[in-house]
């Protein structure tokens, strides 16, 4: 974890976070606190995304797959089966993640691309699958949901949907920081580069895998579950392989290895494309463009510009950190 | 059966095709070129301008697309790739894409999305040789394949370009030591997989029809060609294509042809797993 | 190796720096927007659209807008609604629907738009449905596929499923011993499409040879062509997009296929007849317009003025689908008066029972949301659409 001092600087983060609403939510209207909350949603993908590609060096295709799954368990226990929408978002979230812990299986024997044309494989399948599922998924169609509501708290203006969606935010990113500094996270380094060398120490590079498999899935499918409540309606449409793509890319800007940079690119991915919507047709290439001017001048990718207000990055950890003891 | 077995080398040959090129960018110069999808149909549409425009005849206009295709490619590795060539394989490989985006932005915004006419490459539509039916642009697809493989595998095994190339990838420092100019290599190989992208969106373009959205997947079954043909070799890109290519047309068939896409995919996924180091071996992946 | 120190010290920040931002938030929400009658002014109405302006679906928006763009200049150049000239903006939603309601929520709190006046998708158009029904702020799509009607929301294009009810029974009636296969793109198009076919097969007590779909976006047909062709079928109904079936077809008789090819209203599209030429000849289509070819005063006003304003436009069934709404649109608030509010045009809309919007004949009411009100039977026969029936009304029997 590059920051000496991290927890100063998230809290210094979120106070200035809760006086910037103070001072500008009564300017704003509900369509910038949707776009807020879209962000942030993918912003909790896109850091369990950063563990398991950026960090770990697992690349996965197949994020807004995991995230369909979330959205659809979830969609599909609120409106059938009549569970509320707090259970049902954990069931959804639980659901992803043994979806997801599945893929590592793969994992642990391919190498190189062979990995990511997997979670590819499996992204396409997957959402083809739920496009079947006629009456139980709302087909092509998509499926509405009932109202959500948590204890009786109606989920019914976006302020309120914010407020319970920086919740889990805020959880994501402080889990996902305090997990990267950690020994199980500082192991997950070691896969990317140095898998090999780890395995001759002794570390379970598979067990490590599994793990970090099943946080990100978990992580996706927790965002599934709050898009598709905060949605009132899910269809495939919003989960295809572009849109993994984009996940993606969302890290890929922020700075691969960096949880800040996956919120910072999470916002990027959510707001530029609105931002540049009244272009219409140029916007496609506007935003290739962007990208690759933000990838050949910043090569710590848009989380370096963050970074360098604060202390330098550190090296990764040392193997024998990571060795067991 | 045969019916849809010539349709899937058909199409294995267009994957096959992209993945010749795909597989030059990638062992002379270590990108994995996902723009190759958009250049291709770029320049079959930059063949098509030629063709209404200037009112060059067809096959005219597409030598001189690929004229222009071979300066493009020229370019896109001079300007974007080769700065950046210390970069990692990822932060490559996210140039390429975003590129790709750009190229699908830049082609809607001047062409519209609309699907258009391409002009007729051949004089008749179908080709029938005893009891077989194969419509013209398939069979063509499946010729230029054929030759263009045969063309590149001599050039890289036989010539001192290819040597250079080969060991360009393998070990560059090596490379330039031995007297191997890195930035012409890698300017050939960006221009010739520019030239066959012509090809194969041409090709493509006169299957169907042409719009700015017509590559669509087809790049990354490029992509699972070159894995599945392990990487680094023209002749297992090849089989890559061509095996994806029938395997999908027989599930399409057999199965359903909406599982073609995945069914493919997984069909590829399990001769990854059974032979990791893919169809004809060398290289499991991103630097070994 | 024992426990980072620092751990504690970081939960409590976190707790109690979420509890600030809370606080903060809380605070900031508590100042209330007032708003007003949004849209309206002395001289002006503001109308605000959502769908595709870029994307692979652009090349059936743009025909759309140029429809609708019609009738609002036309409106404009003769002075407007009651004093009002139309004021109309337009966001992109790129197909996606989570773009749409983001959009929609732009128009509608941001921008202050009296009314959501076109968009085009059926997830695209469900994604906003609950939206506009809280905020009840009308929306007038090309289509509505919501069953029982809403309040605010209003959409034009006949259901899939009541296009193909017809063009399926046609077949049956008119072609009874030849065999019948279903083509589909696998969405939505071809979900709906089927209701409607496997009413009609089952009412007549036939089945289909050939049940063959093809993914959204695909460019690879001839596996799908060569199912049709092997299961021997005579008469193909197909659902997808203008390009799709075009290719399809196309592919088809370069194998040499050559199977009557059946489709809902994309049959009568511009892009249709672009792409195939002389070879759209036979094709049979159920359409809830007239044919663009026709020559009905209706027809014959929406034609010129079409291409008095966009000249060079193909005229496709979208743009007439456009067009309709434009005309529904402009006589609904013409009918609310010069004191409008948004239940006022609701309540017009609901009481046009039968109306003529130039290119195709239309009624609403509060249980009625659609406005398609019948169909037709097209063969393309010489390079024109000929009726081959008379207007069937939806949901009742062919006579």
């Amino acid at each position: 974890m590059p920051f000496a001092r991290p927890w100063l600087a998230w809290t210094m983060a979120l106070i200035l976070l809760g006086v910037a609403c103070a001072i500008i939510l009564p300017r704003i209207n509900a369509y910038f606190v949707y776009v807020a909350d879209l962000a942030l949603i993918r912003a909790i993908a896109a850091i369990g995304l950063v563990v398991l590609s950026g960090v770990a060096g697992q690349l996965s295709l197949c994020t807004a797959a995991l995230l369909a799954v979330g959205a659809y368990s979830t969609g599909m226990l609120m409106t059938h089966l009549s569970v509320g929408f707090l259970p049902a978002a954990i069931c959804g979230a639980l659901v992803t993640c043994v979806i997801g812990t599945a893929l590592a299986a793969p994992a642990l024997r391919l190498t190189g691309l062979h990995l990511p044309i997997v979670t590819l494989a499996f992204g396409v399948i997957a959402v083809q699958l739920i496009g079947k599922g006629g009456k139980l998924t709302g087909g092509m169609g998509g499926l509405f949901l009932p109202p959500a509501t948590i204890l009786g708290w109606p989920l019914d203006t976006d302020l309120r949907r914010f407020i319970v969606i920086i919740g889990p935010f805020l959880l994501a990113t402080a889990a996902s920081v305090n997990f990267l500094r950690l020994k199980p996270g500082r192991a997950l380094f070691a896969l990317r580069d140095r898998e090999v060398i780890a395995q001759a120490l002794g570390v379970n590079t598979g067990g490590y895998k599994i793990l970090a498999f099943a946080y990100s899935a978990f992580l996706a499918g927790l965002a599934g579950a709050l898009y598709a409540a905060f949605k009132g309606y899910v269809s495939v449409d919003d989960f295809t392989l572009w849109d993994s793509i984009y996940f993606f890319v969302m890290i890929a800007i922020g700075g691969m290895t960096s949880v800040a940079g996956a919120i910072i690119g999470a916002v990027f991915v959510t707001a530029v494309p609105e931002l540049l919507s009244g272009l219409a047709e140029a916007s496609q290439l506007i935003f290739g463009a962007l990208l690759l001017l933000i990838v050949a001048f910043l090569p710590g990718g848009l989380a370096s510009i963050w970074r360098s207000w604060l202390r330098p990055r550190r090296a990764p950890p040392a193997l024998d950190a990571v060795a067991p003891e | 059966m045969i019916a849809y077995l010539l349709t899937g080398l058909s199409y294995g040959s267009l994957y096959a095709l992209l993945g010749l090129g795909l597989v030059l960018t990638f062992r002379s110069t270590n990108v994995l070129n996902f723009s190759q999808g958009g250049m291709s149909m770029l320049m079959a549409f930059i063949a098509f301008e030629f063709a209404t425009q200037a009112g060059l005849p067809i096959l005219v206009a597409i030598a001189a697309s690929l004229v222009v295709a071979g300066v493009l490619g020229g370019a896109v590795y001079n300007i974007l790739i080769y700065p950046l060539r210390n970069r990692d394989q990822d932060t490559l490989a996210f140039v390429a894409l975003s590129l790709e985006l750009s190229i699908i932005g830049l082609a809607a915004l001047i062409w519209g999305a609309e699907s258009r006419v391409f002009p007729r490459l051949f004089a008749t539509d179908r080709i029938e040789i005893a009891d077989l039916i194969i419509s013209t642009p398939h069979f063509w697809t499946i010729v230029c394949g054929v030759v263009s493989v045969c063309v590149i595998a001599t050039l890289m095994r036989w010539t001192d370009l290819g040597l250079a190339m080969r060991v360009a990838a393998e070990n560059p420092e090596v490379a330039q030591l031995l007297g191997v100019n890195l930035r012409v290599v890698g300017t050939t190989a960006w221009m010739a997989a520019a030239c066959l992208g012509t090809l194969t969106g041409v090709l493509l373009a006169s299957t169907g029809f042409l719009q700015p959205y017509m590559m669509g997947l087809v790049v990354l079954k490029g992509f699972a060609a070159l894995v599945v043909g392990g990487m680094h070799s023209v002749m297992g890109v090849i089989a890559g294509g061509l095996l994806l290519g029938i395997l999908e047309s027989f599930a399409a068939y057999e199965l359903n042809p909406l599982v073609q896409d995945s069914v493919g995919l997984a069909l590829i996924i399990l001769v990854l797993l059974i032979r990791p180091q893919g169809l004809i071996g060398g290289g499991g992946g991103w630097r070994g | 190796m024992g426990r980072d120190p620092g751990r504690s010290r970081w939960f409590v920040s976190i707790i109690a720096s979420s509890a600030v931002a809370l606080v903060g938030l809380l605070i900031g929400a508590s100042g209330a927007q007032a708003q007003a009658q949004p849209g309206v002014t002395d001289n002006e109405i503001l109308l605000g659209g959502v769908y595709a302006l870029s994307g692979p679906v652009r090349f059936i928006t743009e025909p759309y807008e140029q429809g609708m763009r019609t009738v609002v200049d036309e409106v404009n150049a003769k002075g407007g609604i009651h004093g009002r000239k139309l004021k109309w903006i337009l966001e992109d939603d790129a197909y996606q629907p989570a773009r749409t309601l983001a959009g929609a929520k732009k128009l509608v709190e941001r921008d202050q738009v009296f009314a959501i006046f076109g968009q085009l998708g059926t997830p695209t158009t469900l994604a906003i449905v609950p939206y506009v029904e809280q905020a009840k702020v009308p929306l007038f799509s090309a289509n509505l596929p919501v069953d029982p009607a809403p309040k605010y929301a209003f959409g034009l294009q006949a259901n899939y499923s009541d296009l193909i009810y017809p063009l399926t029974q046609f077949v049956i009636k008119t072609m009874p011993s030849k065999k019948i296969a279903y083509f589909y793109q696998n969405d939505d198009v071809g979900e709906t499409g089927r209701i409607g076919l496997a009413r009609a097969l089952k009412e007549s007590g036939r089945s289909l040879v050939a049940d063959v779909g093809y993914e959204r976006g695909t460019n690879e047909f001839e596996t799908s062509v060569l199912k049709l062709r092997d299961a021997g079928a005579d008469v193909v109904i197909a659902m997808g997009t203008a390009p799709s079936i075009a290719t399809a077809m196309r592919q088809a008789s370069a194998l040499g296929f050559h199977p009557i090819w059946g489709t809902y209203a994309i049959g009568a599209s511009g892009i249709m007849k672009k792409l195939l030429g002389p070879d759209i000849d036979g094709l049979i289509f159920a359409s809830e317009e007239e044919s663009q070819y026709s020559d009905s005063p209706g027809m014959r006003e929406a034609n010129e003025l079409i291409a008095k304003h966009f000249p060079g436009a193909s005229n496709d069934w979208v743009s007439m689908i456009g067009y309709g709404e434009g005309k529904i649109l402009v006589h609904a608030l013409e009918a609310s008066g010069r004191d409008l509010t948004r239940d006022k045009l609701v309540a017009s809309l609901n009481a046009m029972s039968d109306f003529d919007a130039g290119v195709l004949p239309v009624s609403f009411s509060p249980t009625k949301h659609v406005g398609a009100k019948s169909v037709k039977i097209f063969r393309w026969q010489g390079g024109k659409p000929e009726p081959q029936t008379d207007w069937i009304p939806i949901g009742g029997e062919q006579k």
